[in-house]
């Protein structure tokens, strides 16, 4: 009976090759795109799953209030902390994480370095995370170096298959002048990659042993705690709190939070010192969207199978009056799903993993977990999968079933039951479109906001920019400058603390706002040598750049050395440029006289400029200038098309002035498009989801107009025969479905609008939503359905009307 | 086999309520061949389908080898269906996605036979019907007479008591309609009830019996051959 059924589905599937082709386009697309999402949304849900101790173990934050109101949360406690908590019994161990990355040259070739993802914690990370150790005992420091612990990984890419440990390497430094060594002391196995401590290289050392301090004042650190198997968390918190309550001095005791570490990687919003996090948020977002085009994809199949349904009649008709029995029917059109849902399947698998590369490098980290890697999610994915074809396969099943046989008989499939599944698929082709017409609103509006950001005048001129990152200069860098602008290529150029994508700057005061008492502004101090401003291409509207020929411009680092209140009162005299915006909002007309509120003295007014991104307003602005500063970047003005020399000649000056250390160059204009990195993604992400939507859609509206068309063809062959054109009959239907999108408009604009105006809140800098980016969602919307409709309904409508009126 | 009495149906739109079957009463004894003739709309169809069982009456009692069936719900009436009654359609009916093979075999797979079993018994029905040759075909690359013959084929691969004909021959041209009635008269032979809906005198007369009917209800009744019951009472 089974094998029958299956016969009779493919053969269905053969016999009606357009209608299958479309179904298994849709719902392969459907299942695909579902897949890739899904994986992203399994990986990042799944981190952190897989530590031995993962319910012990928690992060410990610090909670800032006033009055009941949250000041400020962290992921760091005072140093001390560690010390104080090895007291309570509850506690199993206690350790300090760190996460950086360091250039380590492993093969000690000079400047040579491998840019390497670090954990800077003590011996007790080792333990409390079971890290599989496979080589050394790297839980017994030794004295007098550095010591680090690399993994399998690592071993294999670089040492040959020879054991490294007991070898020493050196590290490619952004700041000493000479490389650190460190000593191998042991070999991990690779901890996967579905976690928020990603390390390659565990640097390990001693714990601080200093005292906490009791005026809530001192250095701060992140905390991992593992608490022992039977103590709730909760207690302990109130238990901790309570006592750190009493042991502090302070008016305002911190609280401390215990946050899970699987809680770690998706809910750690307020978390400063972690690199790799998540967000829950987007991934509900993406859950969701995974759900809807499941949803769309299966609303299509039993659009189209219903549809499919009048041709259904008479065999199912003839196979009742032969002494089927409903089961036996529903089974027999469960198989036909089956088969569908088989090959989509088989097909979308096969697009899943050629589209899993894309998918890593969109989320830039390589996913721990995925479809093919997984033999449990596979199968999983396979269940899912027949369930759906199930659930699918019912509806049409249980409705073409139900057929009066005496009716199907007789093509009389025009009952009231038909009539509430024609709304029913209405409703669901106006959801479709709906959705669609609100993602391509966002396309639309994400795109030109994108276009916004990067093209938008920030005052100064971004190309022929480079920049050294940032960086110590040990005394020489004023000359590996000066060497630099002998070059004929070199225009101009400035050490700085900030360059641009660097922050609004290297310092910021909120001073209250002259026009409008009770309200503060932020001003921003930068400080660099004196051809900031030059070097940037800012105009002077006013009195002079700074410059080392004016003797007290500069000041020597040696001056910030035990400051006292000479000094401070020397620093309000000290000449600075301010930007146009910071003279007029401090009504600044005279130079040359020390400003009260800005504590320095304005020599220039500079033309403003974005000192941040456009997602924030431009700033005011305050340049000072340091003799021969010791730390910041390098930027240069060069010569249009002269990249490639400049980068040559800068790597000959470093070999030459800085031969260990780590040099990195960047050209300032990539940096700052990088800043939109989100939004650019986004794009990407609305732009692939709105065709896909569409696309989907378009089938929705081509199962529909399918099966009007077919029960209307004895009216489309009567209409011809009473003279009706081609172009008024594809103007009947049309009319038809012109009411379903105008309804799905209806629904749509106003949701886009809204969400849309609420995601462009965030930027300070932003477009308007013109009332044509409804007009051109519309009629794409429109145009895609109008298409779809006007090829089927003139297909039958071109039909002789003789063969259409025999036919009924 | 069969006894109606006082059979109602109505069809009812918005505005009008029509009567198809008006107190219709007959009797059909087992191993009859029985033809129902009429002008179009005057109940013939309408009363196939419910002795045939794909209808329910509105009024009146249908009494099927003994058992009341009037408003046997669907399930018990497709079960009564599927092991006592073969259907011929003017329009055939057959499955366009089966071949010959596969329609014919299609009621034995409802009746759940065995597939050894079912192969033994249709290709003895296909030899029979001689169209063993055209067992791998599909419905479409038949002639109409063949297809016409692979339906009858279909309709007595179940062994059924009562066969019920619409308008077997209506979409025939005489020889293959004659051959089909052959058919039929064959099967009565061998002891299958038979009634069948006809416009055709010709066809008629392959009958025991005519009954004609108008607006609903029986007029006249001739008997063309007297027909000997096995069993006399119902």
């Amino acid at each position: 009976m089974f094998r029958n059924y299956i016969k009779i589905a493919w053969r269905n599937l053969l016999k009606n090759s357009t209608y299958s082709l479309i179904n298994i386009i849709g719902l392969t697309i459907g299942l695909a795109a579902c897949l890739a999402v899904t994986t992203v949304v399994i990986d990042e849900s799944s981190y952190d799953s897989f530590w031995t101790k993962k319910d012990q173990i928690f992060r410990l934050n610090t909670i800032t209030t006033r009055d009941g109101e949250l000041l400020e949360k962290g992921d760091y406690a005072l140093s001390g902390t560690n010390i104080a908590l090895k007291d309570f019994p509850d506690v199993e161990a206690i350790t300090t994480i760190e996460q950086f990355d360091t250039n380590f040259s492993f093969r000690n070739i000079r400047g040579e370095g491998t840019k390497t993802k670090v954990i800077y914690t003590n011996p007790s990370f080792l333990e409390m995370f079971d890290i599989e150790i496979t080589s050394g005992n790297p839980e017994n420091l030794v004295e007098g170096t550095l010591n680090i612990i690399i993994s399998e990984s690592l071993v294999k890419r670089f040492f040959n298959g020879r054991n490294p440990v007991g070898e020493t390497i050196k590290d490619l430094p952004s700041y000493s002048n000479e490389p650190n060594e460190y000593l191998i002391t042991g070999i991990f196995k690779d901890i996967p990659e579905n976690t928020h401590l990603r390390g390659q290289v565990i640097y390990l050392h001693k714990p601080r042993t200093e005292v906490l301090n009791k005026k809530q004042f001192g250095f701060f650190q992140t905390y991992y705690v593992s608490l022992k198997n039977d103590v709730d968390k909760t207690t302990f918190e109130a238990k901790y709190n309570n006592w750190y309550s009493n042991y502090t001095e302070v008016e305002h005791p911190d609280k401390f939070e215990l946050q899970p570490l699987q809680d770690i990687y998706l809910r750690s919003d307020f978390a400063g010192n972690q690199i790799y996090k998540g967000s829950a948020q987007k991934l509900y977002i993406l859950g969701a969207i995974a759900i809807l085009l499941l949803v769309i994809a299966c609303i299509n199949y039993v659009n189209l199978t219903t549809a499919r349904a009048s041709h259904k009649m008479q065999e199912t008709g003839v196979r009742k009056v032969l002494g089927a029995d409903r089961f036996q029917l529903i089974s027999q059109y469960l198989a036909e799903s089956g088969l569908f849902f088989l090959i989509s399947g088989i097909l979308a698998f096969a697009i899943y993993q050629l589209s899993l590369p894309g998918i890593v490098s969109y989320i830039d980290h390589p996913l721990a977990l995925t479809f093919s890697n997984s033999a449990l999610l596979f199968l999983g994915a396979i269940a899912s999968i027949f369930a759906l074809s199930v659930l699918t396969g019912l509806y049409p099943a249980l409705l073409i079933s139900r057929i009066n046989p005496l009716a199907s008989l007789r093509k009389k499939f025009r009952s009231n039951a038909t009539g509430q599944t024609q709304f029913v698929r209405k409703g669901l082709v106006v959801f479709q479109f709906s959705i669609s017409l609100v993602v391509l609103i966002a396309m639309i509006v994400v795109n030109q906001q994108v276009t916004l950001l990067k093209s938008k005048d920030i005052g100064f001129d971004a190309s022929n920019l480079l920049s050294i990152k940032y960086s110590t200069w040990q005394n020489k860098g004023e000359s590996f400058k000066n060497e630099l602008l002998k070059s004929p290529f070199v225009e101009n150029a400035s050490i700085s603390s900030w360059i641009p994508s660097g922050g609004g700057g290297s310092m910021n005061r909120r001073i209250e706002n002259p026009d409008k008492t009770g309200d503060e502004v932020e001003i921003w101090y930068m400080f660099a040598d004196t051809d900031l401003a030059e070097t940037l291409g800012l105009e002077i509207e006013k009195g002079r750049f700074l410059s080392n020929d004016f003797g007290g411009d500069a000041l020597p680092q040696s001056f910030y050395i035990e400051m006292d209140s000479v000094k401070k009162a020397e620093l309000e005299k000290r000449p600075s440029l301010i930007t146009a915006q910071a003279a007029r909002l401090l009504k600044v007309d005279q130079l040359n006289v020390a400003n009260k509120d800005l504590e320095v003295t304005p020599v220039g007014i500079v033309s403003n400029f974005n000192n941040e991104n456009l997602r924030t307003s431009a700033k005011p602005v305050v340049i000072q200038a340091d003799k021969n500063p010791d730390r910041g970047s390098l930027l240069m003005r060069i010569k249009p098309g002269s990249e490639e020399k400049v980068i040559a000649k800068i790597n000959e000056l470093w070999q030459e002035f800085y031969p260990y250390k780590l040099l990195e160059i960047n050209n300032v204009s990539d940096l700052l498009q990088k800043q939109y990195e989100a939004e650019t993604k986004l794009l990407q992400f609305f732009s692939f989801f709105s065709a896909l939507s569409l696309f989907l859609a378009a089938l929705g509206v081509f199962g529909l107009i399918v099966q009007v068309t077919e029960q209307r063809v004895k009216e489309i062959g009567i209409r011809k025969v009473l003279g009706a054109s081609v172009q008024s009959i594809v103007l009947l239907f049309s009319k038809d479905f012109l009411k379903t999108i105008a309804v799905a408009l209806f629904i749509a604009i106003p949701i886009g609008w809204y969400a849309m105006h609420e995601w462009l809140q965030d930027y300070a800098h932003r477009i308007e939503i013109k009332w044509w980016v409804f007009g051109l969602a519309a009629s794409v919307v429109t145009g895609v359905a109008m298409l779809t409709v006007g090829i089927q309904s003139a297909k039958k409508a071109i039909i002789n009307p003789a063969k259409s009126l025999k036919t009924e | 086999m069969i006894k109606i009495t006082d059979l109602e149906k109505y069809y009812a739109t918005e505005e009008v309520r029509t009567i198809a079957l008006n107190k219709l009463s007959f009797q059909v004894q087992e191993g009859e061949f029985v033809a129902v003739m009429g002008p179009s709309g005057c109940g013939k169809s309408t009363l196939l389908n419910i002795l045939g069982l794909l209808d329910d009456p509105d009024g009146g009692s249908f009494i099927f080898n003994g058992i009341e069936v009037a408003g046997f719900n669907e399930r018990k009436r497709a079960d009564l269906r599927k092991h006592n009654i073969g259907f011929v359609f003017q329009s055939f009916n057959l499955i366009d996605e089966l071949t010959v093979f596969e329609n014919v075999e299609l009621p034995l797979i409802y009746t759940g036979v065995k597939p050894a079993e079912r192969k033994k018994r249709v290709d003895e029905v296909l030899e029979k019907m001689q169209i063993m040759h055209r067992r791998k075909h599909f419905p479409q690359q038949l002639s109409g007479g063949q297809q016409q013959r692979v339906a009858v084929a279909r309709a007595v691969v179940n062994n059924p008591k009562l066969i019920l004909a619409d308008e077997p021959t209506g979409n025939l041209d005489s020889s293959n309609g004659n051959e089909v009635m052959d058919l039929l008269t064959e099967l009565n032979e061998a002891g299958t009830t038979i009634i069948m809906v006809t416009h055709s005198e010709h066809d008629a007369k392959y009958s025991h019996r005519i009954i004609r009917m108008l607006d609903g209800q029986k007029v006249t009744e001739n008997v063309l051959t007297e027909y000997k019951s096995k069993t006399l009472e119902v």
